[in-house]
């Protein structure tokens, strides 16, 4: 199996008639957390705005990987499919109680001053520029395709596998994400309209 | 530019977030502890059954037999529409809105009195397609907010949350046509749903969500069940049964739990060979699930009520928005469309989906398909007009 994208892409061995040893288990899941675990953590942050809950979600997302690493065949990568629970895990999240909960009180924190958690507080002393601003209000969609792309350096191929849309909807959603985040390229660095 | 952007990114999470050594360690702990210590499903037979064919554990409750045969879903059964008719039936309604609500989806209709209720921040209010008329019905109190709203026939229910205590919501029910209001304060009610006369509701306290049900006309309330796993879907309530869902802790199996209004007592419980189960609407006595595989990518299943069986349903590629809705035979799915995604309305046959061109003049993406008891699919566009499409597919 070819890396993908410029992440270096772990790779299990196809599935033979055992199983993987228990010490060669623990040796690719801790290489799994070593080479993605922060990105993920963090694009797991990025969505759920909780850095307990963005834990949680890795945490169940490298166990789900330990759980399945006799079963890969060789036809998916490693990243793609972290990076896939991953945002279906953030997905569900969404969904969930525990979200609708956070949604609500976001939704009167402007009527409650004093009520910041220390989460509302970590969140306000974040170094936001005005294109992380931009890009924090698109719709999910966009938001989404912009994070797998332009920070985990996810292929438009891959986006499209974790996301399970063809690759034109990605680009589309890249080309849309970005006219309504205001993003342009400079020659170096980026503008923001 | 590339790392420009996503050096921006980065700085807009907190440094600290990271998945420390600690952490590592902890979950190398968990996942042995998970694979050393995991149980072996109770429906091994199942399991298999996620890579082809989609099967359905039912298990015993209230003397159900343990079924587990997957089943080629019996031919159409109900009465098909005309295609000419469908599209004649297209409408379209624009509802003076404010600019912000228009955002909202929260939106009812009435198939009877052609009444679309539908709220605002602090309002209610309803729309007579025939009249144009707009009329308030429920003004919020000062310095407080409607939350959520469920309708139907004559009963309107919402939560409403006061800024000094938005630990709690009040629960309110009025019978239309009436001024008056039933309150119940200090519970922390969210996610009102209205059959016929009961609500389905869910509380928070210590123990976790709770579902609960209300019968409208005497306000007698029973809890129906008490969550105590991830919920991946919403509490369903139609044609008097409601089904609730939470993740079992056997992997990848996710339980449904079927209650009757009437007798408030659990019919049956379902176990899905999934790791999640969401979109979970009941019609004519079936229900249509999106099940997830463990690579979660989802897929939609309808589960016959009478034999207990789940059939997956043969989709075309399905929008990442996961939208759906069904009516007897009919679906609207949310499908890929150019720059993004629409709805489009198949009727289901045989367990696949034929693709009807009902709403194909319909230049603008159309998002959130419902459907009314009576059989009529409302769809919000996208524009900022808010435009509401109605389109009846039964008699």
């Amino acid at each position: 199996m070819k890396p993908k994208g410029s992440q270096r892409c772990l790779t299990v061995r196809e599935k033979g008639g055992e199983g993987l040893e228990k010490r060669e288990k623990d040796r690719l899941l801790t290489e799994a957390m070593d080479e993605y675990g922060h990105y993920l953590v963090r694009l797991a942050y990025s969505f759920v705005k909780e850095r307990t809950k963005a834990e949680d979600i890795v945490q169940d997302v490298f166990i789900r990987y330990y759980i399945n690493l006799d079963n890969f065949e060789g036809r998916s990568s490693v990243k793609t499919f972290l990076y896939r629970i991953t945002v279906n895990e953030c997905h569900n999240h969404f969904r969930s109680w525990a979200h609708r909960k956070i949604e609500l009180t976001n939704k009167l924190s402007p009527l409650l001053p004093g009520k910041n958690s220390a989460e509302d507080m970590a969140l306000a002393s974040e170094k936001s520029s005005k294109v992380a601003d931009a890009v924090a209000r698109l719709p999910l969609k966009y938001r989404e395709v912009l994070w797998l792309h332009y920070y985990a350096e996810l292929s438009v191929k891959e986006i499209g596998e974790v996301l399970n849309v063809s690759g034109n909807t990605v680009k589309t959603r890249l080309v849309r994400g970005r006219q309504q985040a205001g993003i342009t390229f400079a020659e170096e660095g980026i503008d923001h309209a | 530019m590339r790392e420009s952007l996503k050096r921006e990114l980065d700085k807009s999470v907190p440094g600290d977030v990271t998945l420390s050594d600690v952490k590592k360690r902890q979950i190398l702990k968990a996942a042995q502890e998970t694979v050393g210590g995991r149980k072996v499903s109770r429906a091994p037979k199942l399991l298999p059954a996620l890579a082809g064919v989609a099967v359905i554990g039912l298990a015993g409750v209230l003397g159900y037999p343990y079924v587990s045969d997957w089943q080629e879903p019996n031919a159409s059964q109900e009465p098909e529409t005309p295609l000419w008719q469908l599209e004649e039936s297209l409408q379209q309604v624009t509802i003076p809105r404010s600019e912000e609500s228009v955002m909202d989806n929260t939106i009812f209709y009435n198939d009877e009195t052609g009444d679309f209720i539908f709220k605002e921040e602090r309002a209610i209010y309803s729309y007579n397609v025939e009249d144009q008329s707009k009329t308030l019905l429920v003004e919020a109190g000062e310095e407080s907010l409607i939350y959520e709203v469920a309708y139907e026939g004559e009963w309107l229910v919402w939560t409403e949350v006061q800024e000094m205590d938005w630990d709690n919501s009040t629960l309110n029910v009025r019978k239309l046509g009436s001024s008056e209001t039933v309150s119940i304060s200090d519970v922390n009610a969210m996610m009102p749903v209205i059959d016929g006369d009961h609500l389905g509701y869910v509380t928070f306290g210590s123990g976790g969500p709770t579902y609960r049900l209300m019968d409208l006309k005497t306000g007698e309330e029973t809890i129906l069940h008490q969550v105590s796993a991830t919920a991946d879907s919403y509490l369903e309530f139609n044609e008097g049964l409601l089904v609730a869902s939470e993740r079992s802790d056997l992997e990848g199996i996710t339980e449904l739990f079927i209650y009757d209004a009437k007798s408030g007592k659990m019919t049956a419980e379902f176990e899905v060979p999934s790791v999640a189960v969401s979109n979970t609407q009941v019609t004519h006595n079936k229900i249509l699930i999106q099940f997830f595989d463990e690579n979660f990518s989802g897929k939609l299943a309808v589960i016959d009520l009478e034999t207990g069986t789940m059939s997956e349903i043969e989709t075309p590629e399905l929008g990442s928005s996961s939208l759906a809705a069904i009516y007897g035979n009919y679906v609207a799915l949310s499908v890929p469309d150019g720059e993004g995604e629409t709805i489009q309305l198949f009727e289901l046959e045989g367990g696949a989906l034929t693709g009807l061109p009902a709403l194909d003049t319909i230049e603008e993406q159309l998002i959130t398909p419902r459907f009314t008891d009576e059989g009529t699919l409302y769809l919000n566009g996208e524009a900022e007009d808010g435009t509401i499409y109605l389109l009846k597919v039964a008699d």
